[in-house]
């Protein structure tokens, strides 16, 4: 901001022709800055600042689009705090986010290792890794469901094969959690992958090969030196990776609608069938600020404990 | 001299085209459909709205097929920017919520004025589409729900095809008889069910029918679901199925896929099957009317029509009720070819009726299924909460499917139910 007000009296600041072209409070305003990020920030305002703060105000009404929302005050959220199927949805969804987070990052971290160490196929793995990335999760949770299949999906017959039992991955209220957990991580683990082998490579090869000479060994290197040196991205990772756990939505549509038994109803399936199949907008907006503000909570954890490592 | 003066010439024939394109236009209005149905439904239902335009100079259907999912969220955002289509396809669920929301119109007198002959209709399909007393859809089909049974399977257990189970003793040797396990787990059912979801939901709405039970008071404000005790034996019924009598298995996720392939011996199912399944090489079925396992018939019936958006302009709405009218007359082409079972007594009396579309020997049982069956939408805005045919996050699955996963009790997913339809109903009289 510096930059933009500026004394009148020194002139300038960089090069001769960036001059205020009016003046506001007594000093000069550099308008061009304005412009610039004037676009950008009506785009903004449109697209994000605005629809949140209707969604604020519909949160307090009963509203279903096609008519006049009615104003019903604080109703809206005494009825999310109140509603048991609330406490079920958020169990799913944080069971969910305590599965593939560690899950993911876990995975990730040993294949961004592998593929760091350039031993025999890194390329074939980094590849095949990341390909799943490439693909929509609509298209990923449509194919899984017939890799899933009790009587006839391909990982059944393998664990048939092997003489083990079939698992009803999709349709038992013990593995159906655990089943979307394993294909949300599959389909994430590559990108995160690459994010960790761009940390691994930023680490001074100096510094590993003199913990080796002082005499260190491998786990303690890795412990002792990659670890902490990955402390940001893990941090990072581990964000984003909550913040998508707590809004996944189509593997859970697709493969099991919620169910059986509404054991795999996620807060965003709640949210889009609420909204969208039953049209109560109000309720909607008011499960939909809660997932927000949850959100806001993990990202300021995420800044109090690695904010400091970014700097 | 010609050629300065082409472009002036061209001008104005421009001009004059379009001047009197439009006069054109004003003698023809072109009414706005829009529907869910896709595939081969899809085709027929098209197939149906191009002989209207082919028969009509006056009125033009365009029509637009969207994706099950998608409608009803696209004609609430049409109707919100005022550009509702003129006439949808929809159940009552659906319908009842646009009409609570003042979207499309109650149509005794609009359809009186088109000369409908409302007495043609079967008397319950009438009343089903009926909310506050007035009209407000014109039902074109009817899905009843009959019993599916794989011929091959009852030859190979030995029991006779000429005499199918007509009640729940029957009904369970049948499905003794065709069961399949090993190690004490069923690998083929006798009776075709999915451990969640909409299988055993819609047996358990059946049955508890069957038994008398009533999910709402007349009045619509009082849930009176747990009056009797027919829920509980409904719920016990399909509880056995799986572990007393076990002729069901848990682990059957796609009950469509199931029964074509052979792995189920019987399926609960509605005519939108029939088309597929006379289609899947290897698969002789044979359809019957449900099994009687309560005190009396009945069947789940999911009832579709017709309803008109409000519009500005009068003339719209009255091209769009004779629109209606025309395709519910010609309704016979849609419920042969396509799906579902006519509610017209004259389609139903037609002599060609059972010689056009699917064989009669699939579409009789759900022929004779419509009278006597209760439809399972209740006129309501959001009717279809109170619906058994559930899965996902709808009451009746919510509150069963961990019942049928024997994670909770009958009486407590019973309670939870009741809870859950109480508080829908409280919160749409206040």
């Amino acid at each position: 901001m510096d930059a933009i007000l500026r004394s009148g009296k020194d002139g300038n600041i960089g090069s001769p022709g960036r001059q205020g072209k009016f003046r506001y409070k007594g000093k000069l305003v550099d308008w061009a800055a304005y412009a610039f990020i004037g676009p950008y920030m009506l785009l903004f305002i449109t697209m994000k600042v605005a629809p949140i703060l209707f969604g604020i105000y519909v949160s307090f009404t009963d509203w279903s689009i096609s008519r006049a929302p009615r104003w019903v005050g604080l109703e809206n959220y005494l009825r999310a705090f109140t509603d048991p199927w609330v406490a079920q949805v958020w169990l799913n969804t944080m069971t969910i986010t305590l599965l593939v987070v560690p899950g993911t990052v876990v995975v990730s971290l040993l294949l961004a290792l592998y593929v760091n160490r350039k031993w025999r196929f890194s390329n074939l793995v980094r590849t095949f890794v990341f390909a799943p990335k490439a693909v929509a999760i609509t298209v990923t949770a449509m194919i899984w469901v017939w890799i899933l299949e009790k009587e006839s999906g391909i990982l059944n017959m393998l664990l048939a094969g092997l003489g083990l039992p079939k698992i009803a991955w999709l349709t038992s209220i013990t593995w159906v959690i655990p089943s979307i957990s394993m294909v949300t991580i599959w389909w994430g683990v590559g990108y995160n992958m690459i994010i960790l082998l761009a940390g691994l490579q930023d680490i001074p090869q100096a510094l590993i090969d003199s913990a080796h000479l002082d005499g260190a060994n491998d786990r303690q290197v890795f412990f002792r030196i990659t670890l902490p040196m990955l402390r940001p991205i893990l941090g990072l990772i581990i964000t984003l990776e909550t913040i998508a756990a707590l809004r996944i939505f189509g593997q859970v549509q697709l493969m099991t609608a919620g169910g059986p038994g509404g054991r795999s109803a996620t807060i965003v399936s709640y949210i889009y069938s609420t909204g969208f199949q039953r049209f109560d907008l109000g309720y909607a907006a008011v499960l939909s600020l809660l997932l927000f503000l949850t959100t806001l909570v993990f990202s300021w954890i995420r800044f109090k404990f690695y904010g400091d490592q970014d700097n | 001299m010609l050629k300065r003066n082409v472009p002036w010439i061209l001008m104005i024939v421009l001009l004059v085209g379009s001047v009197w394109s439009q006069g054109s236009t004003n003698d023809v209005i072109t009414l706005q459909f829009w529907h869910h149905l896709t595939a081969s439904d899809g085709e027929v239902f098209n197939a149906l709205l191009d002989n209207f335009n082919a028969t009509h100079t006056n009125i033009k259907i365009e029509y637009r097929t969207m994706p099950d999912e998608e409608l009803p969220t696209k004609i609430a955002a049409a109707v919100a920017t005022g550009n509702p289509p003129d006439i949808g396809f929809r159940m009552m669920a659906d319908i009842t919520r646009w009409y609570n929301d003042g979207a499309v119109l109650a149509l005794d007198d609009v359809m009186k004025t088109a000369s409908l002959n409302l007495k043609d209709f079967l008397p319950d399909s009438l009343a089903t589409s009926t909310y506050k007393g007035k009209m407000i859809m014109v039902p074109m089909d009817a899905s009843p729900h009959a019993l599916l049974i794989n011929v091959a399977h009852a030859k190979e257990a030995g029991l006779d095809i000429t005499k199918p189970p007509t009640d729940a003793a029957s009904l369970l040797k049948w499905a003794m008889a065709m069961t399949k396990t090993s190690n004490g787990k069923v690998t083929r059912s006798g009776l075709l069910l999915t451990g969640s979801g909409v299988a055993p939901n819609v047996l358990f709405g059946i049955l508890a029918q069957e038994w008398g039970a009533q999910r709402i008071s007349e009045d619509q404000k009082t849930v009176t679901f747990l009056k009797t005790n027919a829920p509980k034996r409904a719920a016990q019924w399909v509880l056995d199925a799986f572990d007393k009598n076990k002729i069901s298995s848990r682990d059957v996720s796609d009950r469509y896929k199931s029964f074509g392939q052979g792995v189920g011996s019987m399926f609960f199912t509605g005519p939108w099957t029939l088309n597929g399944y006379i289609n899947t090489a290897g698969l002789d079925f044979m359809t019957v009317k449900n099994p009687i396992i309560g005190d009396k018939f009945t069947t789940l019936v999911d009832l579709a029509g017709l309803c008109i958006f409000k519009q500005a302009d009068p003339k719209r709405t009255k091209a769009a009720a004779e629109a209606v009218k025309w395709l519910s007359d010609n309704s016979m082409f849609w419920v042969t070819k396509g799906r579902g079972i006519p509610l017209r007594q004259s389609v139903l009396d037609n002599a060609e009726y059972k010689n056009t579309g699917i064989p009669w020997k699939y579409r009789e049982a759900f022929s004779n299924s419509v009278k006597g069956g209760f439809s399972d939408e209740i006129p309501f805005p959001i009717g279809g909460d109170f619906s058994y045919y559930a899965s996902g996050d709808a009451p009746v699955s919510k509150a069963m499917d961990p019942v049928w996963a024997g994670t909770r009790s009958i009486d407590d997913g019973l309670a939870m139910l009741v809870q859950d339809w109480q508080r829908i109903l409280d919160r749409y009289n206040k």
